[in-house]
């Protein structure tokens, strides 16, 4: 073909077909299909490949192909001229033993027929059980290829199981791990279940009993008054009850502070009033020991109430100033307070500061870190001298922290310690709360009492120290002995057990107020051994009016009955508006510190020193109530001071704490308070002194 | 590489020298212990843990490879099934199927890089291989596996790599004895 000038491309010929297709010999023949084989109309074999040999070693030409094949598809008889029909079909021949099977086609060539394919394989094992080899095939027969992809499929599968297997092994391990940690979950819950079923069982199993101890023991000291070692005894025993009582408080506070379960229970309170209770309760105890108790820096408290837990900061402060007290043999005991307001909030607030120093022991350095420590002891050994199981600074550690604050200390061996209890508390808008007002005392002569409790000891314990205070009453074991007993008969109050059978506390109550009448507003009071968090709210809820923890003292149940506004005759005052302090002043007679004062001195000038003591208390009196008159404070002051310092020696130790109270707030500059206390010290002080008249004379005899 | 090398690795070294050096290997080669032989795995896995195991068995690299290249005709025959027995009746015919058999099985995975081999000078009883690959340094391998299908064929087989021979692949002189037990 010319090149085209114009374009300068060179012009590329279609190549022509060749006349003839490529003939094959028979060696390409074989090598290109070694199974193939060729018949004439006769069928007869006019040539047989070599792999199709190897395969039937007895095939040979001459032979008809229905001597060694049949045609297994298409299902056609296997005639020459079926097969020149079906060159247009996949051919199956199979041997007339079964095997092998030779798939492929035919065609027609130089007047007879020829057969390309190969035989049917789906393994190796397939391979080797024909007795080929791989190389048997031609090249381009996929036979090999199909092999091997079978194969490569196979080992995908198992890879496949392989990580299904390990998939399901870790899903069955997850699994595993969490129904133990879910086995785990519920164990620990009900273990810790039933450490506070154990804790309330416990509680209430030991409280029972003490107050039993409790309420007997101070029947007692009532009847063994008279007789000094007598006395002495019962007075060891109850101290050595109240401090059992102590310490069930500790460990259920310290198991309850383990289970994470210690909490606070934030109401308003006044910071002033809890500070004096504190005073007042510790004043004698450091005085006992030749102690002096200082109280600093109370008018820096705040006078608008505070939301807080006031039981537990006073919790904190009694065990700080306790350990202070046991631990320092001379000297003093402070507790200095400040208050300053918090950094503007969200809402008003006090940081209040509490420090407690003593001139005491001291603390080692190598015992300082772990003084917080729950069982920490500054003694412990054999020879210690100090009580207490070591519970109470760990407890007030905590209690600290739960209410946002920190309790530090500072000390060093020889030279006294110092504790400083900080803490963050709100204001409250609302003046602290005051307790239901009880309703207006009742003016019968004997109140009647209904006492329901199942325990027969304790019951007839109760009862008979309310009647030894003038009280009638009746019995009930339980619930539905009470409601029989109500029924048919008008109550002033009812002293109200919550663990009864056949219908407890509780139910007994709702039932009372459900009936409706007289018995909507009967003051109903629970007395109870549970003492755990929540059991008050559980009492108040069902409708009881207050609630008392057994063991309770008689002390603790006269004051909650005239509260309640049942007040016997022996126990009624004047209609004079007394405060619980002047309640609290008029008393039991401190009658240990009495028989201590007979063994200083001699039992038989007990009556007359006690004649001039009250002789002395009344002319003070009148020196009080004068100088009230008068508006003049530092002879008030001085009065109830020399008042107060012989009350405690004398067996009054409401009168000396009411004496002292006055004497502190004009100390601090607190006139008006202290003018209120000197006019409550003349309202308690004439049932005191009456009291301390009638012990003389009952000492002295006819 | 595909995971049947380095489980075949993994399976040689656990063989003789047992779980706890074929995890120590591993994990100084920062690698898994176990691997799917028809996942496909980064080349420096195989590297590293030749080299791990070169470094952690006190044995030359080559020597490494060499070995390994014999146990891995049993290895890939077992994963193949009968596939030696069907690939030739001899060392000779064998080793000639080689690149055959490379070429079909990088049909079946296709991010498999298989080497080609040919035969030049081919006699009775020597013959020259020619080994092209895309990857260096695995000639030693090359020559275990000679000597795996010679065992195989219980054929007493000399390999010598003719390292001048040519610039562009590696080429080795194969001789071969008669089979054990053949006249």
């Amino acid at each position: 073909m010319p090149c085209s000038a114009s374009s300068g491309v060179r012009a590329v010929a279609t190549p022509e077909p060749p006349a003839a297709a490529p003939t094959l010999s028979i060696a390409q023949l074989q090598q290109l299909f070694p199974f193939h084989f060729v018949i004439d109309s006769q069928l007869r074999l006019l040539q047989v490949g070599n792999g199709l040999r190897k395969l039937l070693p007895r095939i040979d030409t001459g032979a008809r192909l229905t001597d060694h094949f049949e045609l297994s598809a298409p299902l056609l008889p296997l005639t020459y001229a079926q097969l020149c029909d079906s060159t247009d079909s996949l051919l199956l021949f199979k041997g007339l033993q079964g095997s092998p099977v030779l798939k492929g086609q035919v065609i027609e060539a130089a007047g007879a027929l020829l057969f390309v394919g190969g035989p049917v394989v789906t393994s190796m094992r397939g391979v080797k059980a024909l007795g080929l080899k791989l190389n048997d095939f031609a090249l381009h027969d996929a036979t090999t290829d199909l092999l091997l992809l079978l194969q490569t499929q196979k080992l995908m599968n198992e890879d496949l199981q392989t990580l299904a297997a390990a998939n399901a092994s870790e899903i069955a391990q997850r699994q595993r791990a969490e129904d133990e940690l879910k086995r785990a979950i519920i164990e620990a819950r009900t273990a810790l279940h039933s450490q506070s079923k154990f804790l309330n069982t416990i509680s209430h199993e030991i409280r029972t009993p003490l107050h039993a101890v409790f309420a007997a023991l101070s029947l007692l000291a009532d009847t063994v008054a008279q007789q000094a070692e007598a006395a002495e005894l019962v007075a060891t025993a109850q101290q050595a009850s109240e401090t059992l009582l102590d310490l069930l408080a500790n460990i259920l506070d310290f198991a309850g502070m383990d289970a994470g379960r210690l909490g606070l229970e934030p109401e308003p309170f006044a910071a002033d009033a809890l500070l004096e209770s504190v005073r007042a309760l510790m004043e004698p105890r450091a005085r006992d020991k030749g102690l002096a108790l200082q109280v600093i820096g109370a008018r820096q408290l705040p006078t608008k109430a505070l939301l807080g837990d006031a039981r537990r900061v006073r919790q904190i402060l009694l065990n700080l100033l306790d350990n202070a007290i046991k631990f320092t043999e001379r000297g003093t005991v402070s507790l200095t307070t400040s208050a300053r307001r918090a950094p503007d909030g969200a809402a008003p607030a006090w940081q209040l500061r509490f420090e407690v120093e003593d001139t005491g022991i001291g603390i080692a350095a190598d015992r300082l870190a772990g003084i917080f420590d729950g069982f920490a002891l500054i003694d412990a050994d054999y020879s210690r001298p100090h009580d207490g199981a070591g519970l109470g600074l760990a407890i007030a550690k905590r209690l600290a922290t739960l209410m946002g604050g920190q309790l530090s200390v500072a000390s060093s061996e020889h030279h006294g310690s110092r504790f400083c209890l900080e803490i963050e508390l709100l204001e409250h808008e609302q003046a602290p709360a005051a307790a239901v007002a009880p309703p207006p005392p009742r003016r019968s002569d004997s109140p009647n009492i209904l006492v329901v409790e199942d325990v027969e000891v304790n019951r007839r314990l109760l009862c008979s120290m309310l009647e030894r205070s003038g009280y009638r009453v009746d019995e009930c074991a339980d619930g539905l002995e009470a409601l029989e007993a109500i029924a048919g008969r008008d109550y002033d109050l009812v002293l109200m057990d919550v663990s009864m059978p056949r219908m407890d506390g509780l139910a007994t109550t709702r039932c009372i107020r459900e009936l409706g009448g007289s018995g909507a507003r009967l003051p109903i009071i629970a007395l109870t051994a549970h003492a755990m968090r929540g059991d008050r709210e559980t009492c108040l809820a069902a409708g009881m009016d207050d609630y008392l923890t057994k063991p309770v003292t008689s002390q603790q149940l006269l004051q909650t009955l005239e509260r309640w506004g049942v007040a016997a005759r022996s126990a009624q005052q004047e209609d004079t508006n007394m405060s619980e302090t002047q309640q609290e002043a008029a008393a039991l007679v401190d009658r240990a510190a009495l028989e201590q004062l007979g063994r200083d001195t001699d039992p038989a000038m007990v009556p007359e020193l006690l004649a001039v003591f009250v002789a002395d208390a009344r002319e003070r009196l009148a020196g009080i109530e004068a100088a009230i008159g008068h508006a003049d404070g530092t002879t008030v002051q001085n009065q109830a001071h020399t008042l107060g310092s012989s009350a405690g020696t004398f067996g009054l130790p409401a009168l000396h704490q009411l004496a002292r109270a006055c004497e502190e707030a004009f100390r601090l500059d607190d006139a008006e308070r202290g003018m209120a206390l000197g006019r409550q010290l003349l309202a308690a002080a004439p049932a005191a002194l009456e009291a301390l008249s009638r012990y003389a004379d009952a000492v002295q005899g006819p | 590489m595909y995971g049947m090398i380095n489980e075949a690795i993994r399976r040689m070294v656990t063989e003789g020298h047992g779980v706890a050096a074929w995890e120590a290997l591993a994990a100084r080669a920062s690698c898994p212990t176990s691997f799917l032989r028809m996942s496909q795995y980064p080349d420096a896995i195989t590297y590293d843990l030749v080299a791990a195991a070169s470094a952690g068995l006190g044995t030359p690299v080559s020597e490494l490879l060499e070995s390994f290249g014999s146990y891995w005709i049993d290895f890939a025959s077992e994963h193949y099934g009968e596939l030696f027995d069907l690939w030739g009746d001899s060392f000779p015919d064998t080793v000639a199927n080689l690149n055959a058999l490379h070429t079909r099985i990088g049909q079946m995975l296709p991010e498999l890089q298989p080497p080609s081999f040919s035969l030049s000078e081919r006699d009775g009883h020597s013959f020259l291989l020619h080994y092209y690959s895309r990857r260096a340094g695995l000639e030693p391998m090359v020559i275990g596996l000679l000597q795996g299908i010679g065992r195989h064929f219980a054929t007493a087989v000399e390999v010598a790599w003719l390292r001048d021979h040519s610039p562009d692949h590696a080429v080795f002189r194969v001789q071969w004895g008669p089979r054990s037990g053949d006249a």
